[in-house]
């Protein structure tokens, strides 16, 4: 196995073009090349790529075309849990160590509920965002969480909505030669409210057996718009869109929160496997989104 | 399928790091893991391997200061790197593991050393609750958290002062929770 350390995208792109395989924080990655006594050909080590790494914020130009079609970013930077900041572009090598320990993440909520969760501290001081993604779990902690706030997967060669990268478990849409270089965070909308809840045995070092995350854009107790994404629960992450369209116009209160999670359910589409059988995850898919939306709606009760 | 395919020709470089602040230069595979490294070519034996995927932490060493997995890491990928393994390590947090009778079997010690002394060093004046989670990477076989995480309190508490070691008065504490305690 050949190790190639490029300094440049471009250098890379053309190592991936040839066949070989990207590493970038290796804790999957290396867990299947060493079970598998599987090496291929080439690895390419990312991590000596500088333009790849780092946490700043979102450039206008960068925000102009939105991740994602149904939530516009806010206007004003009016919004209940954030501080008026705009987007974050987050280099595709930044580790969930990183991320977790960046101030600007209390705008985003759910995404740092999800780094809080994400394994334990030695993976998260390996594992990467862009890793994280292009590893095409459909069980991903983080990537739920960067659907529901409508961020996008830039690569080399484009920029697409990060629901669309994984085609299924361990598939990409990525093409021979495009590496991730990052992922874009738009501003959270306007009277954004956000959670993350992932279901498994342990806090730390699990796999999800089924998350929830949504991302609402309040107007006083009335949902403006929804999002809800579903981890764990189909070959990929899926979005609710049936839930989605219960919450939106409607006030939430505990017979919305109810028609969403039904609706949830009806998006998921598990399988049986070792961590839980699919009837228990359709059944945790609409408690969690019962809850977390009941949890919400009781803020707005008196209101 | 995958298992069709020939094995990849062998490779080799030329590897500098520092390990326990030693230089150290060898020519390695390729595919040679941080932790084969250490304990095959260096002999440090104290990383260990259990579960070789990440989810043990019996191989935990410092790359750069920071806990990582070993056996998740190329020795490639640690050129110029500087690594700790339990073999060069000399701190408070051992002997707060000795006053507290941390240690059973051991197996999972060098790796919670490390890991707990990243976690002082990072948190210093930790509670119990950030113990726990600091340490959530570091299985014990042996099940005798209650004791480890006492000692981690206690040498946070003493580190948390002003680094001199100040407050005697941790210790009789360290006992306070010895009834049965779920994994960190």
């Amino acid at each position: 196995m050949r190790y190639l350390k490029p300094r440049s995208v471009d250098e890379a792109s053309e190592a991936l073009a040839g066949g070989a395989r990207a590493l970038a924080g290796g804790t999957d990655l290396m867990v299947r090349l060493g079970r598998m006594e599987d090496w291929p050909a080439a690895l390419v080590d990312l991590k000596g790529i500088a333009a790849l790494g780092g946490i700043r914020p979102l450039a206008p130009g960068e925000e102009g075309a939105p991740g994602d079609e149904d939530i516009a970013p806010a206007a004003s930077g009016a919004r209940d849990d954030g501080d008026g900041a705009g987007g974050l572009r987050l280099g595709a090598l930044v580790t969930l160590a990183e991320l977790k320990a960046a101030p600007a993440l209390h705008a985003w909520p759910a995404l740092a509920g999800a780094c809080r969760v994400f394994a334990a501290r030695q993976i998260r001081n390996r594992a990467t965002l862009g890793g994280n993604l292009a590893n095409a779990s459909p069980a991903a902690d983080t990537v739920p969480v960067l659907a529901a706030y409508g961020a996008r997967c830039v690569t080399n060669r484009r920029a697409l909505p990060v629901a669309e990268l994984a085609t299924g478990p361990k598939r990409t849409s990525l093409a021979p030669g495009e590496l991730i270089t990052a992922l874009e965070l738009p501003a959270p909308p306007a009277g954004a409210r956000s959670f993350f809840f992932k279901l498994a045995p342990r806090e730390a070092m699990s796999i999800a057996v089924v998350s929830v995350a949504g991302c609402l854009e309040m107007d006083g107790p009335v949902v403006r718009r929804a999002r809800l994404v579903l981890g764990s629960v189909a070959p990929t992450i899926v979005r609710a869109r049936e839930a989605e369209a219960v919450l939106a116009g409607r006030r939430l209160a505990p017979e919305t929160a109810r028609a969403a999670a039904a609706a949830a359910a009806e998006a998921a589409r598990p399988i049986d496997d070792l961590r839980a059988r699919a009837s228990y995850r359709k059944t945790m898919v609409a408690r969690i989104v019962a809850y977390e939306l009941s949890r919400l709606a009781r803020e707005y009760a008196h209101s | 399928m995958s298992a069709d395919r020939p094995p990849a020709e062998v490779h080799h470089l030329d590897l500098s790091l520092t390990v326990n602040g030693a230089a150290v230069r060898r020519r390695v595979a390729t595919t040679l893991r941080l932790l084969d490294f250490l304990r095959d070519e260096l002999d440090l034996t104290g990383a260990k391997e259990v579960c070789a995927e990440g989810e043990c932490g019996a191989c935990t060493v410092l790359l750069d200061g920071r806990p990582v997995n070993s056996c998740l890491i190329l020795a490639v990928e640690c050129e110029g790197a500087e690594v700790v393994t339990v073999e060069g390590v000399d701190h408070p947090v051992q002997d707060a593991l000795m006053r507290t009778h941390a240690v059973q079997c051991g197996y999972c010690f060098p790796g919670m050393v490390l890991s707990a002394m990243a976690l002082v060093a990072e948190e210093p004046g930790l509670d119990r609750q950030a113990a726990r989670e600091g340490l959530a990477g570091n299985v014990c076989r042996c099940t005798g958290y209650a004791k480890i995480l006492d000692a981690v309190v206690l040498a946070a508490r003493e580190a948390g002062g002003n680094g001199s070691g100040e407050t005697g008065g941790g210790a009789g504490e360290a006992g306070d929770s010895g009834g049965a305690e779920a994994e960190p």
